[in-house]
């Protein structure tokens, strides 16, 4: 156990192992299976409600949780900055519904089921993944891609550096990032700190509380429940330097996976392979051979590495159509859905 | 305790935020402004830090990692899945945890192997709506006891009342009904499968033995292939899901997998990543598109305008496979010009009347098409005119309907009118008939195609392409995965014994005797036609009906089928005259009219089924037309739907995981899975199956008490009241939904379904299997495949490989309709018409479908499931066409059309086709007034599908019949609420 409770920073960042996740954005079909599996296993509990540790949103869009793009933290060339807390709103809310008065009291058609916001206890103006399947672009070349996120278990994680009680550390078998729920003071400086927003504050326990990549399943050999779970098959997972798992060959053979805003400084350990996209409409009306999602809004998520990977995937899958075959596109398929999970491959049958 | 008190502290808005940011800061000494930078640095680490390097203070902290690991732990683990109707996919195979007697999750088992080594599997199979199914089980939606409307219908006033009570009004209902009405009385307003396969088959068998009547579920909602059923006689011609990975080319079309097959979306991206091109043809650039390659962005309602445009250029471009269009289609056949009709042995010689002739290539002259066999006696012509010496003496000018098609296509569907009239680009229209030409193609066509007014002609012209370019009836190709093995569901509602004893072997006799039949009237015919038969009459037992005529004479659709305005301009006359012309005609009988015109239903039964969602304008029609001449309205359901609300009784139903089930999959995902009963149902819910033996028992007692013995059904003959209890229990075999799974399993090993000497022992271990065939009713021959466990299925082999007749008019594929109401209104040929204007003259058409996380409204009201949203209706319309109208995301607009409007709020999008607005499904009670966007949808059949007197113009269980469902391209207009 590397973990010594309020620690020098250096020593709470300390893994041994990284477990990362790769997500496929050209398999995400936007379903929510993952958030669904997540919150029914992590944030039922009272005051984890709104929490989403594992959500999908459309983008372009606001996000989750809302704007978190625009919310500050992270680091810039290694200094950290300053971030603002996401609303209970901003993180989902959590509609409440009027089933017994529509049901049973007698008002007929005077009352319609509805939402009121748990916060306002108003109709909602914003919730989770509000602005679904809105997207960008203009007719006829719209464009969106479903983009599934969670806590990103950074190499250096700046909630762990923020946390003033040295409540938050890595797990140095495995790297997941964790916050000590007896430690914590609930200050919130890593719900700031996080620049991805991927801690929140639970109001009746008066704590932090993130995605702890379902650290009782690890533990047991069991892939965590959004990775598991996802029915779309986006996702991989496993021991970054396991050379035998996809993640190892997605992000460091192949080099097809990158992190999502690699500019905050932390060293995500979720890596996406980007979109290729539907192809465009030109300005007269016919169809051109060019994606139709504008190369700098992927630049903008992932990096200037977006156009390689992406002249990677369409070279070996023009590979795969000329019936050469492609180590790539096998990893991607996985027709073996065990695969994909770097070992953690036991049934979910086995407790704590 | 209020939840908002609850979360307060951290409530939304600068000042809740701030006040309870300020009053945590006081305990922690900080104060509230600056919380940032001073304490991220990591110099400033605290001071305890010294304490716990130097070791003298180590507390326990494994403790805190217990309320996580708290979580991870249950009591028992079932087998489960859900009998919700995504049926091309569907039987997901999931774990059930049982934590302190209620089930607290669910997780996918992921065991479902694939086919072999060299595709991919089905795992982890189960999405988001299984994945939170135990929500479901506890929502607020729930029914627990049994309940009897004391206010006016919809009201929401009951009273809680026992399953006695409850049972004895029904059954005295029943009664009154048969008694005052006949057997017409009753109605079944037919379910999908949503209460279980066993709820199902109960349901039916409940009708069949009440001689009662259950307008078709199937064509009602439209979930038809009208154009599939019209050209290859049948519709059943699934594919297994892993086929995708055997095509190069793949259309998403009329569908949208995104939302309605996520469990299987990933067959479609891997087949991409395998090197197939995915195309989705849609007005919108839709959920599903993301994954895509190229989007055709056709005009609502004018899908068929591109097909054709593809086969033009096919054609023009000469890149048809000959042989393949010369056996399977009846394209070589040749048409007479003077009458537009067959040319056929009884103009020839005075022979059959269906004995068709084609031109030989060689020496062109006129020889017989064979009706027993598709295989050509060499090759044909499909081009030319040609003459023809009649016995009476008369010569006439014949041409192959090759030759009419491509003079059909070259005049109105070159690549640019093609264009102009599907909005699809030249460009692409050219390059995908290139493709298409070149490539295995394989299609996924959903339902959208039904609910297209002339939705038949998108699926014609489709199959056109198709059959020019050879690709059917081969690895990686076909249309849809809608075939089934469903045995176990359809003879468990009209055995009259157990397996065990006969009951099986009796129904086979059965078929075989329609078989003998027809073979010895006709040899060329095949098993296929004769199952048809059998079929038929098979569905006239259980009372199953067209629904186009329920509707019309009982439910006021009269009204909006016979508005002139509304109809297809290029029709001679309205529903009405049609449908009293086909019946002058007979060619829809009193088996098919019922309710009789002269009737009146007097009771009317729901099984987890909300037609107030889902029917065509029938949040308005059914409570102002229908409901008042109902006597009885009761429901069998497990959550209040909007249709629940306007019963008389509701009687609280056990849900999945609460009963013993079997899922009855398609082939989509050729898995039966297992549920079992991992928990009590709460309350006092029921198993369907229990609830009907006990109505059926009472009717029993209810009769006896009223001194009755006898009802007299619809064919004149006498049933007992006292026997239909012990009927539909099998004499006491099958009185829980246990026993009739147990029975379910025995029904298919003797189909063939099941793998020899399987067990309902060994499926309850295992959980799953797979299909060994697609068993011995209609659906075996509607595939036209064996079924190989090892290789992904399409289907239409026997007809390419063994040249199998289809059992159509033509006995081939075929794409010219010769009977006169097809020929006057122009569509004897796949063609392009604009959908009619249904609803009056507005701006904008609607489109619309499934949800993304609820299968149909059993899902929707949950409210788990309805914070992965806005969590109320929302219409989705293009940003250009809101600012247009000065409408802002999020605010409401009216929408409305001649026949009724609502309101909804608006969600703007650029993926929006201009002038095209999206709804999908949400409940009636979710809008203003319970007047939903359903309301305004009108689903008027298209009255050409009453035509009859044609083999493949027909109606048997679950096919034929216009679907009255036709909602697509529906006319509204939007305006700022």
């Amino acid at each position: 156990m590397a973990y010594v409770p309020g620690g020098s920073k250096k020593e709470l960042r300390k893994a041994d192992r990284q477990l990362a996740t790769v997500i496929d954005l050209n398999k995400c079909l936007g379903c929510q299976t993952c958030s669904v599996a997540c919150k029914n296993l992590w944030t039922k509990r009272p005051g984890t409600e709104h929490m989403r540790w594992a959500n999908v949103t459309t983008y372009p869009g606001k996000g989750y949780p809302r704007d978190y793009e625009k919310k500050g933290g992270g680091f810039r060339d290694g200094e950290p900055q300053p971030g603002k807390i996401p609303s209970v709103i901003d993180s989902g809310d959590n509609f409440q519904f009027n089933h017994n008065e529509v049901y049973y009291e007698g008002k007929g058609q005077s009352v319609r089921l509805h939402p009121v916001s748990n916060v306002t206890g108003k109709e909602p103006e914003w919730g989770y993944n509000w602005d679904e399947d809105q997207g960008g672009g203009q007719w006829p070349n719209p464009y969106f891609f479903y983009f599934a996120r969670m806590c990103n278990h950074c190499t250096k994680p700046a909630c762990l550096e923020a946390c003033p009680t040295g409540a938050i550390f890595k797990r140095e078998k495995d790297g997941i990032v964790l916050i000590d729920q007896d430690r914590c003071k609930g200050h919130r400086h890593c719900v700031e700190a996080c620049p991805y927003k991927a801690v929140y504050f639970n109001p009746v326990a008066q704590k932090s509380e993130k995605c702890i990549l379902c650290f009782p399943r690890i533990d047991k050999g069991i892939a965590n429940a959004c990775n598991r779970q996802c029915t779309g098959r986006v996702r991989a997972f496993g021991y970054l330097d396991d050379r035998d798992s996809q993640v190892h060959k997605l992000v460091a053979k192949w080099k097809v996976a990158l992190p999502l805003h690699a500019e905050y400084g932390t060293g995500p350990n979720v890596f996406y392979v980007p979109p290729m996209g539907a192809r465009g409409f030109g300005s007269d009306g016919e169809i051109t051979d060019g994606s139709r999602i504008p190369l700098d809004v992927l630049e903008g998520l992932f990096g200037p590495e977006v156009r390689r990977v992406l002249d990677v995937l369409r070279t070996e899958r023009a590979k795969m159509k000329a019936g050469q075959g492609s180590e790539l596109m096998d990893i991607l398929i996985s027709k073996k859905w065990t695969d994909r999970f770097g070992g953690f491959t036991n049934d979910p049958l086995t407790q704590s | 305790m209020d939840e908002r008190v609850k979360t307060g502290a951290a409530a939304n808005g600068a000042s809740t935020v701030d006040a309870g940011r300020r009053n945590f800061l006081k305990g922690s000494g900080g104060l509230g402004l600056s919380l940032s930078l001073p304490s991220f640095a990591t110099a400033l680490a605290p001071g305890f830090v010294g304490e716990a390097l130097a070791g003298t203070k180590v507390p326990a902290y494994a403790k805190w990692e217990d309320i996580y690991r708290n979580e991870w732990k249950w009591d028992k683990v079932t087998w489960g899945s859900h009998l919700n109707i995504c049926w091309p996919q569907g039987s997901c195979k999931f774990y059930v945890y049982v934590r302190n007697g209620i089930v607290w999750r669910e997780e996918q088992a992921a065991q479902t192997a694939a086919c072999n080594a060299d595709y991919v599997d089905y795992n982890p199979l189960g999405c988001q709506k299984g994945a939170a199914f135990n929500n479901n089980l506890y929502g607020d939606e729930r029914i627990k006891y049994p309940l009897k409307r004391v206010g006016e219908r919809g009201e929401g006033k009951w009273k809680r009342v026992s399953w006695d009570e409850a049972t004895a009004d029904i059954a005295d209902a029943i009664i009154d009904g048969l008694e005052s009405q006949g057997s017409d009385a009753f109605i079944l307003d037919s379910p999908h499968v949503h209460a279980g396969s066993v709820a199902n088959s109960g349901g039916y068998r409940m009708t069949y033995l009440l001689d009662g009547v259950s307008p078709d579920n199937n064509v009602d909602i439209g979930d038809t292939y009208t154009g599939a059923f019209h050209t290859f006689g049948k519709m059943h011609m699934g594919y297994s899901a892993d086929n995708l990975l055997d095509s190069e080319l793949i259309f998403m079309t009329c569908s949208n997998w995104s939302y309605t097959y996520p469990t299987g979306y990933h067959f479609m991206t891997e087949a991409r990543y395998k090197g197939a091109e995915v195309v989705v043809v849609a007005p919108d650039f839709n959920p599903t598109t993301p994954g895509a390659d190229i989007h055709v962005p056709v005009k609502v309602g004018r899908d068929a305008a591109f097909w054709l445009g593809l086969c033009q250029v096919m054609i023009d471009e000469k890149l048809i496979d000959r042989q393949f269009v010369s056996e399977q289609t009846d394209l070589p056949l040749l048409v007479r010009s003077d009458t537009g009709k067959f040319l056929s042995a009884a103009d020839v010689d005075g022979g059959h009347a269906k004995q068709f002739y084609v031109i030989d290539e060689k020496t062109r002259a006129l020889r017989q098409a064979p009706r027993g066999t598709l295989r050509q006696d060499g090759p044909v012509a499909l081009e030319g005119t040609f003459s023809a010496k009649l016995h009476d003496g008369k010569t006439v000018e014949v041409r192959p309907v090759f030759q009419l098609m491509k003079d059909q296509l070259d005049k109105e569907f070159t690549p640019e009118k093609a264009s102009a009239k599907s909005g699809a680009p030249v460009s692409l229209i050219r390059e995908l008939g290139r493709k298409v030409a070149k490539k295995r193609t394989l299609s996924y066509i959903g339902f959208t195609a039904a609910k297209s007014y002339h939705g038949d002609l998108f699926e014609r012209s489709m199959y056109l392409a198709m059959a020019l370019s050879g690709n059917w009836g081969k690895p990686g190709t076909g249309f849809y995965s809608w075939a089934y093995a469903e045995d176990n569901m359809f003879f468990l509602a009209v055995m009259n014994k157990p397996t065990a004893q006969g009951g099986m072997n009796e129904m086979a006799e059965m078929q075989k005797s329609f078989h003998e039949r027809l073979k010895k009237e006709d040899p060329t015919s095949t098993d296929e036609m004769a199952d048809i038969e059998f079929t038929k009459a098979v569905t006239v037992a259980m009372g199953a009906v067209p629904p186009a005529m329920w509707l019309y004479n009982h439910a006021g659709y009269d009204q909006l089928y016979n508005n002139k305005a509304w109809a297809d301009p290029s029709l001679k006359t309205t529903f009405g005259g049609y449908l009293k012309e086909a019946i002058d005609k007979g060619w829809w009988t009193k088996d098919h009219l019922r309710p009789a015109p002269d009737k009146t239903p007097q009771v009317y039964m729901m099984i987890s089924h909300n037609p107030i969602r889902r029917k065509r304008s029938g949040a308005k029609l059914y409570p102002e037309v229908l409901f008042p001449k109902l006597k009885m309205i009761f429901a069998m359901e497990v959550r209040m739907s909007s249709s629940a609300m306007y019963a008389d009784i509701v009687l609280p139903c056990a849900w999945y995981y609460e009963k013993h089930e079997i899922t009855t999959p398609c082939s989509g995902n050729p898995f039966f899975t297992f549920v079992d009963r991992a928990v009590a149902p709460p309350g006092e819910c029921k198993e369907e199956w229990e609830g009907m033996a006990l109505i059926l028992k009472k009717v029993g007692e209810r009769a006896k008490a009223r001194g009755l013995t006898e009802f007299t059904d619809h064919y004149g003959k006498k049933r007992r009241y006292d026997e239909l209890y012990s009927k539909f229990v099998m004499d006491g075999h099958l009185l829980t939904n246990e026993d009739c799974v147990k029975e379910m399993v025995q029904i298919n090993v003797a189909a063939d379904v099941f793998p020899k000497g399987y067990t309902y022992e060994k499926l309850r271990k295992e959980g799953q299997v797979k299909f060994t065939s697609l068993g011995q009713s209609v659906a075996k021959y509607a595939c036209g495949n064996e079924y190989d466990p090892n290789k992904p299925f399409f289907p239409l082999r026997w007809h390419v490989d063994d040249r199998k007749v289809y059992p159509t008019h033509t006995r081939r594929a075929q794409f010219y309709f010769d009977h006169d109401w097809y020929l006057e209104a122009g569509e004897a040929l796949p063609t392009h018409k604009d959908p009619p204007m249904m609803g009056g003259d507005h701006p904008f058409q609607i489109t619309g479908g499934h949800p993304r996380v609820s299968i149909h409204s059993a899902h929707l009201t949950n409210a788990h499931l309805s914070r992965l949203h806005r969590g109320q209706p929302v219409m989705h319309m293009n940003d250009h066409d809101a600012v247009a109208l000065g409408i802002k995301d999020g605010e409401m607009a009216k929408v409305f059309n001649d026949f009724a409007s609502c309101q909804i709020m608006v969600r703007t999008a650029p993926n929006i086709q201009p002038k095209q607005c999206v709804v999908y499904f949400w409940e009636a009670y979710q809008y203003k007034d319970w007047k939903p966007y359903d309301i305004l949808l009108l689903g008027i059949p298209k009255a050409l599908h009453l035509a009859g007197g044609y083999e493949q113009f027909r109606y048997y269980y679950l096919n034929g019949s216009p679907a009255p469902a036709t909602d697509r391209g529906v006319r509204v207009s939007i305006e700022k609420a």
